[in-house]
């Protein structure tokens, strides 16, 4: 039986915040098309200036999590078997996920809304 | 073909490795990601055979050892939390992990008695070195019997959900 093909029904998404930067930085890859397992790599790579680097276990972890809770969805769409590997599959955001990604960048931008506020932030003067 | 330098069969041998690797993870998640992990991970190999492509593969497995260490863990957690929800019998998640644990323990106990022999010196007859050895075979065999079976246990009263939250607060 394959687990991460199961739904359930949407939840609030706000009950999935907060979610861990890895998961955010994939939802975020996700947001602007559908990508495969080693774009979305390469994407979180880039906008998080190598910060995080995920391998392929992390990835395949978190994706199946995300399938699982309706984040995201496998598109119908295979590759081409003369330019690329069939093995690969492309995933996009569902909807729901939409919702929990715009959920989690509102959380985070209060909150970096709030500590710039912050008197220890205020008078920071970098070196 | 015998004559092909080593670095060039380093790709194939890093390719069998990794494929070798997986078979650690739950059986589920590997049937189901297993094909794309590997094709992510000739994604990430190093393109050319040159000196600086020696450094990338030395990255990549650290990278990758590192993947296995965090990912390894949390996909069986995951398995163990999710065959919890499911009604399958115990012995589907104590088995493969009285399995993996002797491997890991018998592979370990065997360099540990190979890496004293040879520290020790000539002059340690071998049937001692047998012995020891057999007493690391059965000590390790034991040890993963009695972890396969607290498994089993755990799973049967509950308990791996509190073995998962201290996972995760860890």
């Amino acid at each position: 039986m394959d687990r991460t093909k199961q739904k359930s029904p949407e939840p609030d998404p706000n009950s999935l915040l907060p979610l861990t930067p890895a998961v955010f930085h994939i939802l975020t890859a996700l947001a602007d098309g559908e990508r495969h397992g080693y774009a979305i790599m390469q994407e979180v790579t880039a906008a998080s200036g190598g910060v995080i680097k995920l391998g392929p276990g992390t990835l395949y972890g978190a994706i199946g999590r995300l399938l699982k809770d309706g984040l995201i969805e496998e598109s119908d769409e295979r590759p081409d078997p003369e330019t690329d590997d069939t093995r690969r599959r492309y995933y996009r955001l569902t909807r729901f996920g939409g919702a929990v990604l715009a959920g989690e960048t509102k959380r985070l931008g209060d909150l970096v809304k709030f500590a710039k506020s912050t008197r220890a932030v205020r008078e920071f003067k970098p070196a | 073909m015998q004559n092909q330098p080593i670095a060039s069969r380093i790709p194939k041998y890093s390719r069998h490795l990794y494929a070798a690797l997986m078979y650690a993870y739950p059986p589920d998640f590997r049937a189901r990601f297993g094909g794309e992990m590997m094709q992510v991970f000739q994604d990430s190999y190093p393109r050319d055979t040159a000196e600086g492509a020696v450094l990338a593969t030395v990255s990549l497995w650290l990278g990758t050892l590192q993947d296995l260490a965090v990912s390894l863990p949390n996909s069986w957690c995951r398995e163990l939390r999710e065959a919890n929800e499911s009604d399958e019998p115990s012995w589907m998640i104590s088995i493969p992990v009285f399995v993996l644990a002797t491997i890991v323990l018998v592979a370990e106990g065997w360099f540990a008695a190979t890496l004293a022999g040879r520290l020790i010196g000539t002059g340690v007859p071998g049937e001692a070195t047998i012995l020891f050895r057999i007493n690391l075979l059965v000590s390790c065999g034991l040890t993963s019997l009695s972890g396969a079976l607290a498994v089993a246990l755990a799973r049967r009263q509950q308990i791996d959900l509190v073995i998962l939250r201290l996972h995760t607060a860890a």
